[in-house]
Order: C-alpha cells, then structure tokens, then sequence
C-alpha cells in the first residue's frame, strides 16, 4: 500500500487485540509494531539515495528493493533489535516482526496485472505467489477499513 | 538497455503514460535507466500522467503488447506522502513517548510508569493489567 498510515493502523489494530490476551503488551510495544510496520518501506530510501548509484560504488548488483522483502526486513530488524536493552531484545524483537510480516503480507494481496506478487520471500526463494489482488496501491477502501477497525479496538481496550 | 534480452518472453512493465496515441510509457528499468515503451492492444482506456502497468509480450522496437493492463494514480500522489508523513510523525511521537535513552549503554529502553506521566488514559491502563 502506499501510505504507511494504513500500515501502521493494521500493526496497531494486531498489537490492541493480541494485548487482551497478553497482559505485558503495553502501549510502549504497540508503538514496536507500528514501527516494525514501516520497516519494509526501508527500501523508499532509494528516493534519496538511487539504488543505481551505489551500485555504481559497489562491485556488485545492489538494489534496496530487498529490504522490501522477507530477507532484507529480517537484517533490518535485527538492528532495530541490537538499538535496544538487552532485556527488552526478544519482545521487541517479536513485535518489529508482527509489524513487518503484516506490512509484506499486505503489500503480497495487491493487485497487479500479471496476477503474481512479489519475491516476497526473497532470498529463500525468487517465487513470485499468486496474489487475489483484493486492492490497488492507490485505492481508498484499505485505509477507511483500517482506520475503522483501529477504532473499534481502541474503543474496546480502552478503561 | 537490454531490451532485446526480453525479446518475445511475458514482461511487467509499469510507467507513467507520456502518450495516448500510441500509448507511450517512460519505465525505469531495474538498473536504474528510463525507456520509452509503446503499448498495443490495450483494451482499458487511458489518460496522461496516470501511471500504467501492463502484463504483455516484448515485442521488436520497445512494444509491448498488452495481455492485461490498469492504471493507477501515481503512487507518489500528494495525499499519500502527506498521509504517510503524519503517520511518521504519529509513531516517532509514541516512541518518544513511551521509550527513552538509557545513557548508561545508549540503548533505548520503555519509560517506566514511575517516571512516566500517564496521557490519555495509557497510564492507568497500564496498571490497571498489571495488577
């Protein structure tokens, strides 16, 4: 999807029903998931930086399109994870990969012309699933879907 | 550009549409450069500026001829980087919010709820399933 908002608010919506089962989800590791929610869309950093141009600089292909993937979003997480105390690493841990799976599994739903997703996950394989192509990038309904149930749970876990 | 690489083989192909008449996109390829592709048989209507993505056949002379194809908004649209960037800011808010530097190792670590001034009801919440 191509706002982060709707990405977060499915990792929020996640993290809120999963906490009347585990008392020790706190807000303070909702907020981990919703951050693991953006971690995929690591690979915009390309708008800044071109993948081309580093790969001009390295003796090997390189493209930030594999932090758009299972691969590339473990290593991301893996140092999300080392930022952290040493206490807190298996949870926060867990949570950036809650927030990250659902990113990818979101984006792996959209509809594309081919009918195939993406290499989503890349490195284990270059498989390419088939996708029901439930939305476009660019549609609205995902976002008022998600807005409407980040509501409702909000709504139910609150005092 | 190795286009002649894909010469006949099934490609997907995505730009935004410069031409209606003939249908002309500007696609980056994976290495970066940008390639004017002509699109053929197409059956949904087009408009400038909208981006096209095309499941097609390559054909000789940057044509692709189109098995399906659909057109988006352009994925960098301003409500979606103005939406993405206030949910930014939302996140980087709650994790200020709920996480601080521990100045001992430069680690981050949760505030803890005695340091922590409870807002919008968090707090309370908080101990409330911890008791």
């Amino acid at each position: 999807m191509p706002d982060l908002l709707t990405h977060a608010l499915i990792a929020y919506v996640i993290v809120q029903i999963a906490s009347w089962r585990y008392d020790w989800l706190t807000p303070a590791y909702a907020t981990v998931a919703m951050a693991g929610a953006f971690v995929p869309d690591l690979t915009k950093i390309t708008l800044l930086l071109p993948s081309e141009v580093v790969e001009s600089l390295l003796p090997v292909p390189f493209d930030w399109g594999a932090l758009h993937t299972a691969g590339g979003t473990a290593i991301s997480i893996l140092v999300g994870v080392a930022l952290v105390a040493p206490g807190e690493r298996r949870r926060v841990g867990l949570l950036l990969s809650v927030g990250a799976v659902s990113h990818l599994l979101a984006d792996a739903l959209l509809r594309n012309p081919s009918g195939r997703s993406y290499a989503v996950l890349w490195p284990l394989t270059r498989y390419h699933p088939p996708t029901p192509g439930l939305y476009l990038s660019t549609d609205p309904e995902p976002t008022v879907v998600a807005v409407i149930a980040a509501l409702v749970v909000w709504y139910v876990t609150r005092d | 550009v190795e286009y002649h690489r894909y010469l006949g083989e099934r490609v997907s192909v995505g730009g935004q549409i410069v031409d209606t008449a003939p249908i002309t996109i500007v696609a980056e390829t994976t290495t970066g450069h940008h390639v004017r592709l002509t699109i053929t048989d197409l059956s949904t209507p087009v408009t400038r500026h909208r981006e096209l993505l095309v499941y097609g056949i390559a054909k000789p002379g940057h044509t692709v001829r189109a098995i399906r194809g659909f057109t988006v908004a352009p994925s960098a649209s301003v409500y979606a980087v103005t939406v993405s960037f206030f949910a930014g800011i939302w996140v980087l808010a709650r994790i200020v919010r709920h996480w601080r530097i521990d100045p001992t190792d430069w680690t981050l670590v949760p505030r803890s709820e005695s340091t922590f001034e409870p807002r919008l009801g968090e707090g309370r919440d908080t101990d409330r399933r911890r008791e």
